[in-house]
């Protein structure tokens, strides 16, 4: 009995430290500097680490209509690019690469999603408009970009997110296991004015 | 979605009505229907032969070829045609006499949704006296205002008859001095030209839709939904900057059974 006791607890005190192990090697600490986000971590040498920021913002209808205008800093591929809109019709979203292109998504139960993988790194004026339901006074939204960076030889990696004018507010980073959440952002943008059309609100979601 | 590419495309050339064409110095060819479009800058290759335009009909129109000048009879001959791939079907073929004055009618009557080219051929000489492109499609009704303050979007709304229930839907808004600019040519692959510019186009890619995107000013504006309803509602973003003038804005529809065009004149103040 004596001699499985003493195996178990070794074998507890081996998982332990193995557990320990693990979390050091894939903790990750996240800074706010000159308007980005900064991920230092250790992993294994020359692992991929998935890395998802996200952040909530609530935008104002104003004559039945939500819109929002940004820059977007698309980070190194692989990457995913997700926009949920909720209260809404549809959802428009305007891409300048040049000419402005911009495909629409019909709702459905008052939800418009728009989920792009591998779009090509860089940084776009976008815009994001649409119908609200009849009755909304606000159409909470949900942005996400996911991305993959590799750790070197010795197993540091190192990830940097341009938050430059993304709205103030909590920020999070989900990746090697762990959720952080930060305080990034300027002023949370100002509602639309009545002209109709898009109006000019300056800002970087990323 | 490949073929609403060529849809946009095939709209970039889609030009006011020109009723009236001569084609051949043997005669000269009447369309008896003042409401068809033509793409005076779009080539269809088909059958190792260019044709420089294409008309459109809607379904249950109809419209009358007449030919002029005729010193024989004509064989007139209506073939079913595919965009973007060789062959095609002998859909009608008829012999038409000329009356007194040279003239002659071919009236082929209401089309099913489709393409078609149009043959008319002297039966004396053998001689081509007449050819021309058609798409009869279903109606497309786009609705806009006639102007626009330049940094507002222009909302479409784009109502295809034949109630799809599930069809691609695009729009596109350009200067009506670079649209004239801009030619296109459908074959095996779908080649957009412009000045020195090129595009071809054997798929769609993100890539490839970059490929065509240098084609256009920045003053211009592209919008698109992948799986629509009719009606579909689309929005254009312009910019404050955009020079003021008239631009073209042409819509397109796209479901597996056919294709719908659409355009008209959008003044931008």
């Amino acid at each position: 009995m004596t001699s499985i006791n003493r195996t178990l607890s070794m074998l507890l005190l081996a998982l332990l430290a193995l557990a320990l192990a693990c979390t050091w090697a894939t903790a990750f600490e996240a800074s706010v500097k000159d308007g980005s986000v900064t991920i230092i971590g250790k992993a294994s040498p020359d692992e991929s680490m998935r890395f998802a920021a996200s952040f909530h913002m609530q935008l104002p209808v104003e004559a039945g209509q939500y819109q929002y205008e940004t820059r977007i800093s698309v980070p190194q591929k692989p990457n995913r690019f997700t926009v949920k809109v909720q209260n809404v019709q549809d959802l428009n979203a305007g891409v300048k690469m040049g000419i402005w292109l911009t495909k629409r998504f019909e709702a459905s139960r008052g939800v418009a999603t728009l989920s792009k993988a591998d779009v090509p790194p860089g940084s776009y004026n976008l815009k994001i408009f649409g119908l609200a339901l009849a009755g909304r006074s606000t159409v909470p939204v949900d942005v996400r970009v996911e991305t993959e960076v590799k750790a070197d030889s010795n197993g540091d990696y190192k990830l940097t997110i341009d938050t430059t004018g993304i709205p103030r507010g909590e920020y999070n980073i989900q990746g090697a296991g762990q959720t952080k959440t930060i305080n990034v952002g300027q002023e949370a943008p100002s509602p639309a004015s009545s002209q109709g059309g898009i109006i000019d609100w300056l800002g970087s979601l990323f | 979605m490949r073929r609403l590419l060529i849809c946009l495309a095939l709209v970039v050339t889609v030009a006011l009505a020109q009723p009236e064409a001569s084609l051949q110095e043997s005669g000269a060819v009447h369309l008896d229907d003042a409401a068809a479009l033509t793409l005076p800058n779009t080539a269809i290759e088909f059958m190792n032969s260019g044709y420089g335009f294409k008309t459109l009909y809607k379904i249950g129109d109809s419209f009358a070829l007449k030919l002029l000048n005729l010193t024989a009879s004509a064989d007139v001959s209506l073939y079913s045609i595919h965009l973007g791939h060789p062959g095609a079907e002998l859909f009608r073929n008829e012999l038409i006499n000329p009356d007194e004055s040279g003239s002659a009618s071919f009236r082929p009557g209401p089309l099913p949704r489709g393409e078609y080219i149009l043959l008319a051929k002297d039966t004396k000489q053998s001689s081509v006296l007449a050819q021309l492109p058609l798409l009869v499609q279903d109606e497309l009704t786009m609705n806009s205002p006639e102007n626009l303050t330049a940094g507002q979007i222009l909302n479409v709304g784009l109502v295809r008859a034949g109630n799809p229930t599930n069809h691609a839907v695009g729009c596109l808004l350009l200067p009506e001095r670079d649209y004239n600019k801009i030619n296109v040519t459908i074959a095996e692959s779908l080649i957009i030209n412009k000045g020195n510019l090129s595009a071809d186009i054997g798929g769609i890619t993100s890539e490839q839709v970059m490929q065509i995107l240098p084609l256009f000013p920045e003053n211009c504006a592209i919008a698109m939904e992948s799986e629509a309803t009719s009606p579909s509602n689309l929005s254009l973003i312009t910019e404050k900057g955009w020079e003021r003038g008239d631009y073209m804005l042409l819509g397109a529809s796209y479901s597996p059974q056919s294709i719908s065009l659409a355009q008209k004149v959008v003044e931008i103040q």
